[in-house]
């Protein structure tokens, strides 16, 4: 009975309250109705990460990433982030990261801004031909202007206060403003790795061979290259979207697969966190070691914890430790 | 089939329900605060309510989804908005959300932007509200007009003491943590600046190691160092609507780029500081995820009739009101006016002198340049755990000194210091821990050709166990009102409703930049002073190197109030007499983007707290008017 | 998820779109302006109070989050303690303290059974403003036929009423209190403000 009522009372995560009680020697026993909507979130939360638990540590197996790509993309993460003495992508799973991201929202671009028109970026950024867009009727009716095509002229253009540029401002490499493909990011990673093949293949470019069979330094050359916006000036053009474009989102997600939560994916068995020091939501006392956050944040010296990730923290809140 | 309804009509619509609108909730909606009225106060809001145990406690922990799916934000597909850096180009929309955050995601729903911020608060300075009349009578208007081409600076039409006692109503709603440590008496000639009537109703959090050594360094060079000033309660509160509030647990899953949401209602924020109290009242109705796409004006009189808005069914809805409340954010706050036909768009010409109206005009940038001239250095052995780290804004020290106009900016300055003349400073502090996640250390300045390989990676090994802590120091002189800075309605982009999106025209003004030049010197001394090793200033960057950084995130100044009716939107009651010829004035506004002008307080969101108040004592006083009108 | 159709646009678009639940206000807690402004006036007037002294009853509870309807102050110290008080707040005093022994209205359940329950304290009565505040010193509390408990003793938690620090009686003893009295439905109230006020773990 005494051991039943402290599991309810654990499930609905009163942690806090319990050392108090156990503290004072009183068992609180809990009114599940009272705290329903509390209740009804962690059975919910508890239910779904059943699945996970076993599965927090190995996640293997792809969604998304064609064979070509996986074994391509494999290559890739792990000129980013090798392994050497510690663990590199490769350990972390970030390709499945990655893959998982690409079969998700992410790649959906489900949270992004997809209408045109769409004005790609060029090389170089400055362009001298004026650019004709129509307004929306929307517009013209909301402002009363014309619905004649206005110009944005090009190159540079002087003012009182200075020479501005024309048509857009350079953008920062990989800022949102950059992306402007009239492609979603799984469209985007298809057609990035494609012309990254293409680029590690041609014969006119330096590495003539796939990326896979490159060496190592060659691999981690290549894609220098990208982020300096080599292969465009080769004949395919790489496919008609900007290198370091690609180069950046490449660079950005590998990391995210090293360092991001493990529910995603990567950071497997948290060798990412464990790497960097970071502790993931283990707050001080999640395996009993006594820390006090506000006391951890006024210490003049570091203290390492064992990383938690967000399914163990929701599994030991719902009581399922 | 989409229908329309007509709601019940109501004494206050309140347009969004962020920071501004929850102080105009409870101000109108609670007998006590309101006169013993019984008036009926409707607000809408585009997101959902959020409880913060049932939706934050067991999902907030998750960097991927906070920090760049904005999970809890404002969606994309929704609203964006275009951005361009002149008049001359042509504008490209915001499609997706960076980590790092260079284009801040809106906020969604009840408590707005607040839900996700770093809780950072300072009051601006007495200086801040007369900048353009100070700096004539002190520097002369030729110095202005160096300092400023195309200058459209202009004094708030109220001072500072004006401003004083809704500064105090605001901290205390609010709960804001800090010290102020001035004289008794408190005199605005205070060394302790700016000076207050009474302070902060919560003491501020503790100051980590780094905060102590910043402190005592400043102390040493005759600087006066005060705690910064926090929305994150660091005690158990409450507030004068009887809300009580939970203190900072210090999880460190609060600032950082990725700013979260708070799961104990520690952060201050309209939903579980002002909303509570409104809808205790019974006089308040909220309606949630409905997006208020127009406001309907009478075509004789001209005034506001109703709000619109699309419930998630895709209805349309009429709400009708005596008074409305612009509470919507930024941009947000100018483009439903713009849509509505309220106010004199503002309408830019290369020629300043020709310009007109002043519905998007005097955009500014609270923040300041990302990669701007920068100064660093290391700490050795001073700094536990960046993570956790504690809160977003709490444990950090300020000081004021170099700020406004707290030294001479005479022509003598290029000649000690090497700058280029500016106006203003900055308020210069340390001591926060970034917290928030390890993408914020691994990519908190983006990812570039050098984030790859092994060498890189060994840079990020025990990243988040400093034995040394990085000292980093972007100072800039505050951004500047021109003519070229504003906001109007874009020709190409709608939103999915199919409204034309907002336009920002924006580049950095050259006294960021000049500021900057001189500033890092300053920075560098105190540094040096903490026993930093390394101590380097950044390569100084020149005006117009950098564009497009730190977009969004405290914009000010394109929905200004002010003294001149031809200039500003709204008066000093933040009720709007804009056009001249027919003033729509049963329209109230209140936000960041209603500050006439920056000072360095990077956040906006404090100086734009007494403006709500203003905003409610004058709504009030608007609903007794026998005649309604402009208020004097 | 809804989708949305739009005249104008090419196709729908489906909209992410949050359920919500709006909280109704017998959810929300909140100290009732009379009771916060008496609060407010009696923690002023007692800072330099030499005893220990702290709020305690439902408005206690209330500060702290719990959802509970004071209708007056109480204050828990001791009879030094009362008398002290008493001469700080001189001008609202409507009773002279006086030993005060009484049965209270809810009864106590304990082993299935319900038990008449006493308190007595030296108690002062006062009228701050039309809000009524009792003040107890050495409060104790007979459940049945058992003895009577020790004056109830304790370290306060502090709490800023709208920046004035005041002390309470901590939410703990509050807390073993109900549940020896066997008042489930107090104690799970405090539980849920607890939960409110921390993630879900230390």
């Amino acid at each position: 009975m005494v051991d039943q009522t402290r599991r309810e009372f654990l499930k609905l995560g009163l942690a806090a309250a319990a050392s108090a009680a156990m503290a004072s020697g009183i068992e609180i026993p809990m009114f599940g109705s009272q705290n329903s909507s509390i209740q009804t979130q962690l059975n919910n939360a508890n239910t779904k990460i059943a699945n996970l638990n076993a599965r927090v540590n190995t996640v293997v197996g792809f969604l998304s990433l064609s064979v070509a790509e996986q074994s391509l993309l494999e290559k890739i993460v792990e000129t980013i982030i090798p392994t050497d003495t510690d663990p590199g992508a490769k350990e972390a799973g970030v390709i499945y990261f990655i893959d998982r991201a690409l079969a998700g929202d992410y790649g959906q671009s489900a949270n992004m801004f997809m209408d045109g028109p769409h004005i790609l970026p060029r090389i170089p950024a400055n362009a001298t031909t004026p650019l004709l867009v129509s307004p929306s009727l929307s517009w013209v009716n909301a402002t009363g202007g014309s619905t004649s095509p206005i110009a944005y002229p090009g190159g540079n253009l002087s003012t009182d206060t200075g020479p501005v540029q024309g048509i857009t401002a350079s953008p920062r490499v990989g800022s949102g403003i950059n992306y402007q493909y009239p492609l979603n990011l799984r469209e985007f990673w298809r057609v990035g790795l494609d012309a990254l093949q293409k680029y590690a293949k041609d014969p006119n470019a330096p590495y003539k061979g796939t990326f896979e069979s490159l060496p190592g330094a060659s691999q981690l050359q290549l894609l220098q290259d990208l982020w300096a916006n080599k292969p465009a000036t080769y004949n395919n053009n790489f496919n008609n979207i900007l290198p370091s474009d690609f180069a950046y989102e490449l660079t950005f997600m590998t990391w995210a697969g090293f360092l991001m939560d493990p529910i995603y994916g990567g950071n497997q068995n948290m060798v990412g966190w464990t790497y960097t020091g970071f502790n993931g939501v283990n707050f001080g006392n999640f395996y009993g070691e006594g820390k006090d956050q506000k006391a951890l944040m006024v210490a003049t010296t570091p203290t390492r914890l064992k990383p938690a990730s967000l399914a163990q923290y929701q599994q030991q809140a719902s009581g399922g430790a | 089939m989409p229908t329309t309804i007509t709601e019940p009509a109501a004494d206050v619509v309140i347009l969004g329900v962020g920071y501004m609108s929850g102080v105009i909730a409870a101000e109108l909606s609670i007998p006590k605060f309101n006169g013993n009225k019984p008036y009926k106060v409707v607000a809408i809001t585009k997101g959902p309510y959020w409880d913060y145990v049932n939706d934050f406690s067991t999902t907030k922990y998750d960097e991927w989804g906070v920090g760049l799916g904005r999970k809890y934000d404002s969606p994309l597909p929704l609203q964006s908005a275009t951005i361009r850096n002149t008049p001359y180009q042509f504008a490209l929309p915001v499609r997706r959300y960076t980590m790092p955050i260079q284009y801040h995601a809106l906020g969604h729903g009840v408590g707005g932007a607040a839900q996700h911020y770093g809780g950072t608060m300072g009051r601006q300075g007495p200086w801040g509200y007369t900048q353009k009349s100070s700096t004539i009578n002190r520097y002369g208007q030729s110095f202005l007009d160096t300092v400023n081409p195309h200058s459209d600076l202009e004094d708030w039409p109220l001072t500072y003491a004006d401003y004083e006692p809704y500064y105090v109503d605001w901290e205390k709603a609010h709960g804001l943590c800090g010290d102020y440590n001035g004289s008794a008496t408190n005199q605005p000639s205070d060394t302790g600046y700016p000076w207050m009537s009474v302070n902060y109703p919560l003491p501020p959090s503790p100051l980590t190691p780094l905060g102590q050594s910043f402190q005592t360094a400043a102390q040493a060079l005759g600087y006066h160092p005060f705690p910064h000033v926090s929305a994150l309660a660091s005690q158990p509160y409450v507030n004068q609507y009887g809300v009580p509030v939970n203190p900072c647990v210090y999880d460190g899953y609060c600032g950082g780029p990725c700013d979260y949401a708070c799961e104990t209602g520690a952060k201050a924020n309209a939903a579980y500081r002002t909303i509570p109290a409104a809808m205790k009242s019974g006089n308040f109705t909220l309606v949630v995820n409905s997006f208020i796409f127009r406001l309907d004006t009478d075509p004789t009189t001209g005034l506001v009739t109703a709000a619109r808005y699309y419930d998630p069914q895709g209805n349309v809805h009429i709400q009708p009101g005596t008074v409305f409340f612009n509470g919507m954010w930024g941009y947000n706050m100018i483009r439903i006016m713009l849509l509505s036909g309220i106010g004199a768009p503002y309408v830019w010409n290369s020629d300043p002198t020709l310009v007109s109206g002043s519905v998007g005009r005097g955009l500014t940038n609270g923040y300041l340049p990302y990669r701007g001239t920068n100064v660093s250095g290391t700490l050795p052995n001073n700094g536990g755990n960046a993570y956790p780290a504690g809160n977003g804004s709490g444990g950090s020290v300020d000081i004021y000194d170099l700020m406004d106009d707290n030294f001479d900016h005479g022509p003598g300055l290029s000649g000690l210091n090497g700058s280029p003349p500016f106006i203003g400073g900055a308020e210069i502090g340390a001591g926060g821990y970034p917290g928030g996640g390890p993408g914020n250390i691994t990519f908190a300045g983006g990812v570039s050709s050098a984030s790859m390989g092994g060498t890189f990676k060994a840079t990020q090994k025990d990243k988040y166990l400093p034995t040394k802590t990085t000292l980093s120091s972007t100072p800039s002189a505050h951004d500047l009102p021109t003519t070229d800075n504003y906001v109007d309605l874009d020709p190409h982009y709608t939103d999915i409703y199919g409204d034309p999106l907002a336009r920002l025209t924006y580049d950095w003004t050259p006294n960021t930049y000049n500021g900057a030049t001189f500033l890092v010197k300053k920075v560098k001394d105190i540094f040096t002073q903490m026993g930093a090793q390394n101590v380097t200033i950044g390569s100084t960057v020149a005006p117009g190197a950098v564009h497009n950084d730190w977009w969004g995130h405290h914009l000010r100044g394109g929905c200004r109030i002010g003294a001149d009716q031809s200039t500003s939107v709204w008066n000093k009651w933040n009720q709007c007499w804009s056009p001249v010829s027919k003033p729509v004035f049963n329209i109230f506004g209140a936000g960041e983007i209603t500050n006439t002008s920056g000072d360095n307080v990077p956040s906006g969101t404090h100086v734009a707290g007494p403006q709500s108040y203003r905003a409610a004592e004058g709504i009030k006083q608007y609903l007794l008017q026998m005649t309604h009108g402009l208020l004097t | 998820m809804p989708v949305l159709r739009i005249a104008d646009k090419p196709k729908p678009i489906p909209l992410p779109y949050i359920e919500s639940r709006i909280p109704k206000p017998e959810e929300l807690v909140i100290l009732s302006k009379p009771l916060l402004d008496a609060t407010i006036l009696i923690g002023k007037a007692l800072t330099n109070c030499m005893n220990k002294w702290a709020f305690g009853g439902d408005v206690a509870e209330v500060i702290l989050g719990v959802n509970v309807q004071p209708n007056h102050i109480a204050i828990l110290t001791s009879r030094e303690g009362c008398d002290e008080i008493a001469r700080n707040l001189a001008t609202y005093q409507i009773e002279p303290a006086g030993t005060v022994e009484r049965e209270i209205e809810r009864d106590a359940k304990v082993d299935l059974k319900s038990h008449k329950v006493r308190i007595k304290s030296y108690t002062a009565r006062f009228d701050v403003q039309g809000s009524r505040l009792d003040v107890h010193g050495d409060l104790q509390i007979k459940v049945g036929d058992w003895d009577w408990g020790d004056p109830l003793d304790f370290e306060p938690d502090y709490v800023y009423v709208v920046g004035v620090k005041v002390p309470i009686v901590p939410l703990k003893m509050k807390s073993e209190l109900y549940t020896g009295l066997g008042w489930m439905d107090r104690v799970s109230k405090i539980h849920e403000a607890v939960v409110r006020s921390r993630h879900m773990f230390g």
